[in-house]
């Protein structure tokens, strides 16, 4: 016994040591591109070598480092960029930012619901009207909105996919049933020897329930105070007779076993017979599967009859953005913005979808037709007419609201649902104090 | 107690109502623990008192009655040492007497100075990108801390050298022969060997241990929060505010901070309770059945069950809370065996997720409870057991009146511990459920399992409300110190460390 | 034994007993170990990465630990800095505990109960409230970001000391006369702790050995914090825990099984090898408290 254990032991580093060389996948420090001739096209003087930090989703590392080069050779050698390419996903990005804003990247990619806490912790500082007009002119409608503070623009769009649809299984659920949630439910149910499940996380995020509510009309909108990044006040009508009547088709989903409150687009051809998520699953090996085999169909979200009336599901129109963090070097602040420009420019997004199947929030990029088919893109492009803008609100406003649609469906009557969404309405002050 | 009865009395009660005497004795002694409290803390001011007027009495005659080699150290650390013969000590003590006064010239002595308003420069961020960074509140919060840590040490260490320069004098007036450098270092491996071994340890704990804790203790008495974050903006003091939170109920501004921590508490000290004591009962049944009479291959049940501790818990547990999740595999399981009419949201329900967080927490602690328990089983007497078994008492009879008061006796500190380990059980909450269910009625996105320390963390991490989880970090050490403290003096097994050499 | 002689009723008592012991202790077994088992065949799912209901894998395969191992992916990274904090960790903070427990243990000094109070006290602050004063400490000197690996190792061993209760309960037990006897044969006193005391602790040096290694694999939090994003400096927990956001778990869920797997092996295979000075370890530590 003690003779293997030595021999582990002493072997164990020595195989580990032979039997890796490591390479620095993403880190690409390093990486210097430059050469050509200069153009001066600008207005402040900025050429020079750089150390530029980026952070992105690991599905786009190499491609951001490619197109860092093309933004080089693009601009004829005048700059020499050393680029280091990490990948920190937009749900991490942010709180790795406020960590160490100094230490952080010059450019780094976020979902818009942290636009507020990263301006408040200076991550990001206002972009002048030369970069607000040519984005207005260039980017598809609502995404620079997405950027704003208090009618500031504070980043750059780099995708309009981040918001919701419906993934659905063909053999289960036809063309016709994926319009209404009711039949999406029925068909699920249709074959007892084979039940399927309609994933959809209204029940147990706010994030999806708030689909429900702005279905009918209703709104919620938070003031930031923009000293101190907190809210300062809201205007919110869900405690109302369109909310009432949203709650009731919320309710619908209370179908526990049939309805799962999820959103993972992995178990559709499996357990799943439709699902309510993101373009980022589209490319989840299940989700291809089942496309390969002709059954897989993307579309807007479904309606909710109450009483009659047919509401279409609304939805949060997302966008991502790529910020900028503000640099003690005006030199470096200037080539760092034109980079930001340059990589949410018609064909970078264009490149981005094309690689990695991120939907761009250029205009000229959307149109083009292989966008525009693009299945899942398709479908969000068709909520599109349906969806909200996201605007700024206190993060613990999608629990309030989760709590609220978790209430509705556990069995409440009418008369409850009232008293859940008067709870609703009368907790909202609370909000502002605690975020 | 004594005063009360006598010791025959008292050992013919069971062990229930020794338990509560036992219990209302200590509540009785509580008020006797504050006078003797305030008599505790009067001496040490006095004696703190008498200690500094006697510092100075003492630096002032050195100085005054000292050769000019002491005098000159007064200014030159060390001086006196080296001119009598003792260059090592005297060379150390100046070394740190110059990385002292480099170390507050060049780095500690701007924060120091600024400690008391910490900063009033904020950045400032203009329309091209740029950024003047200002005064980072942070930076001089903590390196002030860092710089008052160095002069305390300073202080100490400059008493040290003038304490060196008397004793030098003294034997020079009785002719001794001063320690050298080489008994120095010999001291060093032998009688003053424990100096160089606590050297490295203490270090480490005073900077990486005891500067953080202090820093964010102070940390409760400013406003850190998103709005005051640095680099960006500065934050200040507040003197107890933060605290104020705490007390306010009702409707004003700030209550619903109070209501949640009150409700966290609670579910912290009541999942403590359940994690340790479930734990405990089904872990000592475990071994139990694994070390019964005739039972074969106890090695292989034992190795099963290590099976789960050898695993880091951020895969076990990530992994086990997928498979409670709504559409995981025990509902996988749950649906094929009822045909699709059981289904149990583990997560979604308050008090559904309770439950199953201290279902499988059992799953996680009851192997490292099995194994502990093993070890003491074993160091029962036999013939305790044999002795019962002549007289015929049930498996149950020779549980309760052998097997339990034995282990109990000797696993007391070891519950204790175990409580306050599972209060902090950051892990298992924050991998199985990440606090929720989350509600509403809860201040800043805490949930129905949060416990204080999970709660604190997202409070720090998500919403970078620093000052409130201090608060509430200062609120757990409370809470564990006065447990600690009332537990000990009540369980029975709090034995003298020197008994067993 | 001593029921035995009861007669036949007694002993077949004892068999049911014992079956229903057996039924009792397969049943535990079955629990405590499913889940590994259901790791180990998600680890081998090759039709679908993401999370799903169903036990079995629709098809099998390595293609999870071959992505493991491709260049797509800081797997090898992660584990190789895992690995050298772990190597590191467990020979300095052995250390640091034997030297602080043996001081305790042997030495009388004044400062050693107020010294001992201090550490008591300091454990019951909750520890994750000063991680971003360490990082902040380990910015000033350098070792964030792509050092994070020796930045770690520093925080990880700095405060070890504090663990000191169980090698002094162990030291505890061996008689004072043995270093007493080393003191007349003249001996001083690092010499009694290195050829007297040392050889001696032999189970408790491996117990802890043991456990210092384990540590930092499990670490997912701090780690991650002074990495700052940086695939240089990441462990293989905080890279493993980034794969189950909401974003990755679809396309990465297989992938964190087979991570897991990989992860759980060595210290699995140490663990059985060393199982023995565990238990001695813990019971030990319990014990004295």
């Amino acid at each position: 016994m003690n003779k293997i254990l030595k021999k582990t032991l002493v072997l164990l580093p020595v195989a580990l040591l032979a039997g890796c060389n490591f390479k620095y996948t993403y880190n690409i420090s390093g990486l210097v591109i430059s050469g050509g001739e200069q153009e001066d096209l600008d207005d402040i003087e900025d050429a020079g070598t750089y150390d530029i930090k980026v952070w992105v989703d690991d599905r786009i590392v190499e491609l951001t480092k490619s197109q860092i080069g093309q933004f080089v050779a693009a601009n004829g050698g005048k700059y020499t960029i050393n680029a280091t390419i990490e990948p920190v996903g937009e749900e991490k990005a942010a709180s790795s930012m406020l960590q160490d804003v100094q230490d952080g990247a010059d450019l780094f990619c976020f979902a818009q619901d942290q636009l507020s806490r990263l301006k408040v912790a200076g991550a990001l500082s206002r972009l002048g009207s030369g970069y607000v007009n040519a984005m207005q002119e260039e980017m598809v409608e609502g995404a620079v909105d997405a950027a704003k503070i208090n009618n500031e623009v504070y980043a750059f769009p780099i995708t309009a996919d981040n918001g919701y649809f419906l993934y659905y299984d063909k053999n289960f659920i036809s063309d016709e049933d994926a319009k209404d949630v009711s039949s999406i439910i029925a068909a699920c149910t249709k074959d007892p020897s084979k039940p399927r499940t309609f994933n959809f996380e209204a029940r147990s995020s706010g994030f999806y329930a708030a689909s429900y509510f702005m279905a009918t009309g209703c709104y919620s909108n938070w003031e930031l105070d923009d000293e101190s990044g907190k809210f300062k006040s809201y205007d919110d009508n869900y405690d109302s007779g369109n909310g009432l009547i949203a709650a009731k088709g919320l309710k619908e989903l209370d179908k526990k076993g049939v309805v799962v409150s999820d959103s993972h687009a992995s178990k559709l051809g499996e357990s799943a017979a439709a699902v309510i998520s993101g373009i980022w699953e589209y490319e989840v090996n299940a989700v291809k599967k089942l496309d390969e085999a002709g059954m897989l169909g993307c579309a807007a979200l479904p309606s909710f009859t109450v009483d009659g009336n047919s509401y279409h599901l609304s939805s949060f129109d997302g966008y991502k953005l790529l910020g900028v963090k503000p640099q003690v070097d005006p030199k470096k602040a200037s080539v760092c913005r034109k980079i930001a420009r340059f990589l949410t420019s018609e064909d970078c997004q264009y490149e981005r979808f094309d690689k990695a199947k991120w939907g761009p929030a250029n205009k000229a990029a959307s149109q083009k037709e292989d966008v525009q088919n693009h299945k899942g893109l398709k479908a969000l492009n068709e909520q599109h007419q349906y969806a909200k803008p996201q605007g700024q609100c206190p993060g613990s406003w999608f629990t309030a609201l989760a709590t609220t649609a978790k209430a509705v469906t556990a069995n409440s009557t009418d008369a409850q649902i009232q008293e859940i969404l008067a709870n609703y309405r009368a907790g909202l002050p609370e909000l502002l104090d605690s975020d | 107690m004594a005063q009360q009865m006598s010791d025959l009395e008292y050992l013919k009660l069971n062990k229930f109502q020794r338990f509560g005497l036992k219990f209302v004795a200590f509540f009785k002694a509580i008020p006797g623990w504050f006078k003797n409290l305030g008599i505790k803390i009067w001496a040490f001011l006095k004696r703190s008192f008498w200690g500094i007027v006697n510092f100075f009495k003492n630096l002032g005659l050195t100085f005054w009655y000292g050769d000019w080699k002491t005098k000159v150290s007064y200014f030159v650390m060390g001086f006196g040492s080296v001119m009598r013969g003792q260059w090592l000590r005297g060379i150390l003590f100046f070394l740190f007497e110059v990385i002292f006064i480099l170390y507050l010239a060049l780095f500690g002595g701007h924060y120091l100075g600024r400690l008391y308003i910490l900063g009033t420069v904020e950045s400032t961020i203009g329309d091209d990108g740029t950024i003047v960074y200002g005064e980072n509140s942070f930076n001089i919060l903590l390196y002030g801390v860092l710089s008052l840590f160095f002069i305390v040490a300073f202080i100490y260490t400059w008493y040290l050298n003038i304490k060196q320069n008397r004793i030098g004098e003294e034997y020079e007036k009785a002719q001794k022969k001063l320690a050298t450098a080489s008994d120095d270092v010999r001291a060093l491996v032998d009688k003053d060997f424990y100096k160089t071994l606590l050297a490295l340890p203490t270090l480490g704990i005073l900077i990486f241990t005891i500067l953080p804790i202090f820093f964010m203790i102070l940390v409760a008495f400013t406003n850190y929060d998103k709005s005051h974050f640095p680099p960006q903006n500065l934050f200040g003091w507040v003197g107890f505010d933060n605290f104020g939170l705490l007390l306010q109920w009702g409707n004003s501004e700030g209550a619903s901070f109070s209501m949640t921590f009150g409700q966290i508490l609670l579910w912290t000290l009541v999942w403590a309770f359940f994690a340790t004591f479930t734990n405990y009962f089904l872990g000592m049944l475990v071994a139990m059945l694994i070390n019964k009479k005739g039972i074969k291959l106890k090695k292989l049940w034992r190795t099963v069950l290590v099976f789960s501790i050898a695993i880091p818990q951020f895969i076990s547990i990530l992994f086990v809370s997928n498979m409670f999740a709504e559409d995981g595999i025990i509902n996988g399981i749950l649906g094929a065996i009822s045909g699709g009419k059981l289904f149990i949201d583990f997560w979604g329900e308050a008090w559904i997720a309770r439950i199953t967080v201290i279902v499988i927490n059992i799953w996680i602690g009851v192997p490292y409870l099995m194994l502990v328990v093993t070890g003491i089983l074993m160091n029962i007497p036999a013939d305790l057991y044999e002795s019962a078994n002549i007289d015929g008492a049930s498996a149950w009879q020779q549980y309760s009146k052998i097997t339990l008061p034995y282990m109990l006796f000797i696993t007391g500190p070891y519950l204790l511990t175990s409580f306050t380990g599972n209060m902090n059980n950051f892990n298992v909450i924050y991998l199985l459920t990440g606090g929720g269910p989350k509600v509403q009625e809860y201040y800043g996105n805490a949930g129905k399992t949060d416990l204080l320390i999970t709660w604190l963390f997202s409070l720090a991490v998500n919403d970078t409300n620093y000052k409130l989880a201090a608060v509430i970090g200062i609120m757990v050490f409370i809470v564990v110190a006065v447990l600690s403290l009332v537990i000990y003096n009540i369980i029975p097994s709090t034995r003298n460390e020197e008994e067993f050499q | 034994m001593a029921t035995e002689k009861h007669g036949m009723s007694m002993s077949k008592k004892k068999k049911i007993a014992n079956t229903a012991s057996y039924i009792a202790l397969g049943l535990i077994s079955i629990i405590w170990i499913l889940p590994f088992i259901f790791l180990v065949l998600k680890s081998f799912d090759t039709g679908n990465t993401g999370v799903t209901r169903d036990i079995l894998p629709s098809a099998w395969g390595f293609d999870n630990y071959s992505y493991l191992f491709s260049s797509d992916c800081n797997f090898l990274q992660w584990y190789f800095n895992t690995f050298i904090i772990a190597l590191f960790v467990c020979v300095i903070q052995t250390a640091m505990q034997f030297m602080m427990a043996y001081t305790l243990s042997r030495f009388r000094f004044k400062l050693r109960k107020p010294l001992m109070n201090i550490m008591l006290v300091l454990g019951m602050f909750p520890g994750f409230l000063t991680m971003i004063v360490l990082y902040q400490l380990l910015k000033t000197i350098g070792l964030t970001g792509d050092n994070a690996v020796p930045g770690l190792i520093l925080v990880y061993v700095a405060s070890s000391g504090m663990g000191y209760y169980v090698i002094k309960g162990f030291l505890d037990t061996l008689p004072k006369s043995l270093d007493e006897a080393a003191l007349v044969d003249g001996a001083n006193r690092m010499q009694i702790f290195i050829k007297v005391i040392l050889p001696l602790c032999k189970p408790i040096l491996i117990y802890t050995v043991l456990t210092s290694f384990m540590g930092p694999w499990g670490d997912f939090v701090f780690a991650y914090t002074v990495s700052l994003g940086s695939q240089a400096g990441m462990n293989v927990a905080a890279g493993l825990n980034s794969w189950l956001s909401p974003a990755n778990i679809g396309a990465h869920f297989t992938h964190f099984c087979a991570g897991g797997v990989i992860v759980a092996i060595p210290v699995m295979v140490l663990f059985m090898f060393l199982q023995k000075y565990y238990v001695e370890g813990v019971t030990g530590g319990a014990v004295k408290g």
